[in-house]
């Protein structure tokens, strides 16, 4: 290993995840400064993802199979899915409005998923390739994990907003309760995951 | 930056070092001049930037942020005009209307990402940022600089606008909608948690508090 690509946890050193001093790894201690509790990686980081992606990934189908939400005109509106939404949207030529909805709860949460898995995967093989690109991947992840919540926002605006009987009332619907978990779900999952642990495995054996 | 960085001894003062947050590899502590910004130079995570005035900056957009979030919470968020009768709702009767369906789990998601923790984030910044502008360290300034980081993740202004934006939208083709004023509050509120946010340096707030214990 060059000298020049030394971690802090080569040299006995923990990095403070909340106040980023430097400080020696000692067994179970917490950070000098901000009283944090110091790991060098976050524990059980990869059993922790795993289970918090899988787990969304079993909501996903519920999330999709209920409707989340009912438009009643005039007394009549039939139940309607995340995607039977989208649907509506492109039928009433709202397109960029389509868009929006489309990526925030299809694209973005399945994305999520499979990005969680690959990134999970290459780490437990030790891979040493696309190292850049799958730090590139964790960080889309992280900043663009929350936009999946406007579908759960737009829901409660509508039914909240749409209430004037059998004129016109926006219901919502079981389905809402399953995206949200969906997106609690991947949005924990994205922070138990370590990105060091994309870097520890290029370290070994060189 | 230096390229070539020998481990430090046992004796060596562990202030000179920072590690990566992204990928834990260690660099010697830069020395920044204001306006520029330190990259780890494997995985191009941010190490450290030199801000300008950052504690007067962000304590003034942190204040204006909380007078928006007042505001947001006191008006009309979204009207509505269908057929002779008008309507209107707030940002709280938004969160809470799930409730008459037993959906408590939304509920509660909800109030937490759009208000609870929006409002505790910028209570807690204050909290720190007033006394420190002014040179003091308030009680608990560790435990509650920490907590502001553990909630910013969870405040969703951003997320919630663009929901509202897209249920005027929406409804456009049903009925009559009319914005409220805390529309545009939303959107003062949006700016100045984001401009406080990138005023503020955290490693300068965080040596202020290490040098005070
Ligand atoms: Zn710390
Ligand atoms: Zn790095």
């Amino acid at each position: 290993m060059a000298v020049a690509d030394l971690t802090a946890k080569a040299c006995g050193l923990v990095h403070c995840h909340a106040c980023a001093l430097i400080s020696r790894i000692q067994d179970d201690h917490a950070c000098p400064r901000c009283g944090a509790a110091l790991h060098s990686r976050k524990p059980f980081s990869l059993q922790r993802t795993w289970a918090l992606t899988l787990g969304a990934a079993v909501l996903y189908v519920p999330a999709n199979v209920f409707p989340i939400m009912t438009v009643v005109r005039m007394g009549q509106g039939e139940p309607k899915t995340i995607l039977a939404g989208v649907a509506s949207l492109i039928d009433a030529g709202m397109w960029p409005l389509a868009m929006i909805v489309f990526i925030a709860s299809v694209v973005v949460p399945i994305g999520k998923i499979i990005f969680l898995i690959y990134l999970l995967v290459s780490v437990q093989r030790r891979s040493k390739t696309y190292l850049g690109e799958r730090m590139v991947l964790y960080r889309l992840m992280e900043y663009f994990g929350h936009w999946s919540m406007v579908d759960i926002f737009l829901v409660t605006l509508l039914a909240a907003l749409v209430k004037m009987g059998t004129l016109a009332t926006i219901e919502p619907g079981v389905g809402v309760s399953f995206f949200g978990a969906v997106v609690v779900l991947t949005l924990f999952a994205a922070r138990a995951f370590d990105p060091r642990l994309i870097w520890d495995s290029a370290n070994d054996h060189r | 930056m230096s390229v070539s960085l020998t481990p430090p001894s046992l004796s060596q003062d562990l202030g000179k070092f920072v590690a990566c947050h992204d990928c834990d590899l260690l660099h010697a502590k830069p020395s920044l001049a204001v306006g520029t910004v330190a990259r780890c130079r494997r995985c191009g995570a941010v190490l450290a930037q030199g801000r300008p005035d950052h504690l007067l900056r962000s304590l003034t957009l942190t204040l204006a942020a909380l007078i928006f979030f007042v505001i947001v919470n006191a008006f009309p968020l979204l009207g509505l005009k269908l057929g002779g009768r008008e309507t209107s709702m707030t940002l709280l009767d938004g969160a809470l209307e799930l409730r008459n369906y037993g959906m408590w789990d939304v509920v509660i998601l909800v109030l937490l990402t759009s208000l609870l923790f929006p409002l505790l984030h910028f209570l807690a910044l204050l909290y720190i940022l007033i006394p420190m502008a002014m040179g003091r360290i308030p009680p608990g300034a560790a435990f509650w600089f920490r907590a502001a980081g553990l909630f910013s993740p969870w405040g969703m202004i951003g997320v919630y606008m663009l929901g509202v934006l897209v249920a005027v939208v929406k409804l456009a083709d049903l009925a009559t909608v009319v914005p409220g004023v805390a529309v545009f509050a939303l959107g003062g509120l949006l700016f100045c948690s984001t401009a406080a946010g990138y005023a503020l340096d955290p490693a300068d707030v965080w040596r202020r508090i290490g040098s005070a214990r």
